[in-house]
């Protein structure tokens, strides 16, 4: 094999695994006794969620490096993870509206949960948004930390939206007093698909801020180039 | 009601997704490689003229 395609084989095997994970969930669990066929949608939309989340923790984990140690690189981790759990909650939001219409009857409705899920795509794009806008240095380093910080904060106001206040969307129903209410291959299908959804978007993460670095030192590069 | 049109709209959605932006990032990554070696040769060839 090519040296220089070697970069991509872990991705590759983790989207094949990713693969198999959904293969499995589609068609070796039981169908849902109240919701019928739908319910298969969780096994892409929940995994989504808490990928879309865990960026957030990236992204807080990043800035808080970027303001303390000052480093190029820790921006480069901000930013991508910033894209990628941008992605992630638009695939959240999406998949959640095509499970809401034949359940609820409503492609989109101003849920609790709902509405602060979109809130956090906003940031996310405000954090991308406030990157591209800013020259790299001091300033950009601690506006874009500022933003990450503050993204962190929506995701537990997110995950407890459903018990503070009234909401359409369900309760809790996997992390609960009492145990899960999810029958036990329905749970396995459930953590395999989070397992491989959340490796293959780590390795998209570290993959993006591979190429940022490249574009970095090339830009660098060139201008060495043009000032000799 | 039959549900598989919804199944495969939310499934087929997020391989596109991360299809999509998986192959965008590895044809950027291809591309700045290949800026990067024309950029190393026209810098080799520039010393060679001075040398």
């Amino acid at each position: 094999m090519d040296r220089s395609m070697k970069i991509y084989v872990p991705g590759l095997i983790l989207f094949g695994l990713m693969v198999a994970a959904f293969g499995y969930a589609l068609f070796a669990t039981p169908t849902d006794a109240a919701q019928g066929e739908v319910y298969r949608v969780i096994y892409l939309h929940v995994p989504s969620a808490i990928t879309a989340f865990a960026l957030a923790y990236v992204l807080l984990v990043a800035s808080i490096w970027s303001l303390r140690g000052r480093s190029v690189r820790s921006e480069f981790w901000g930013r991508a993870s910033a894209e990628l759990g941008l992605l992630f909650t638009a695939l959240t939001l999406a998949t959640g509206s095509i499970w809401g219409y034949p359940t609820w009857g409503v492609w989109w409705t101003w849920d609790a949960r709902i509405t602060t899920t979109f809130l956090l795509a906003l940031l996310y794009a405000g954090y991308l948004l406030l990157y591209e806008s800013l020259e790299q240095g001091a300033k950009r380093r601690k506006a874009c930390a500022a933003l990450g910080i503050l993204i962190a904060v929506d995701v537990p106001i997110i995950y407890k939206s459903v018990t503070w206040w009234r909401t359409l969307h369900q309760p809790p129903s996997i992390i609960r007093e009492g145990g899960s209410t999810m029958e036990p291959e329905m749970l396995l299908a459930l953590g395999l698909s989070f397992g491989a959804v959340l490796l293959f978007s780590i390795w998209l993460v570290w993959f993006r801020v591979k190429v940022l670095d490249l574009k970095a030192r090339l830009d660098q590069a060139s201008y060495d180039q043009m000032e000799g | 009601m039959d549900h598989t049109p919804y199944i495969a709209a939310a499934y087929g959605l997020g391989l596109f997704l991360l299809v999509g932006y998986g192959g965008f990032m590895a044809f950027r990554y291809e591309r700045l490689k290949e800026l990067q070696a024309t950029l190393l040769s026209s810098q080799s060839a520039e010393e060679g003229d001075h040398d």
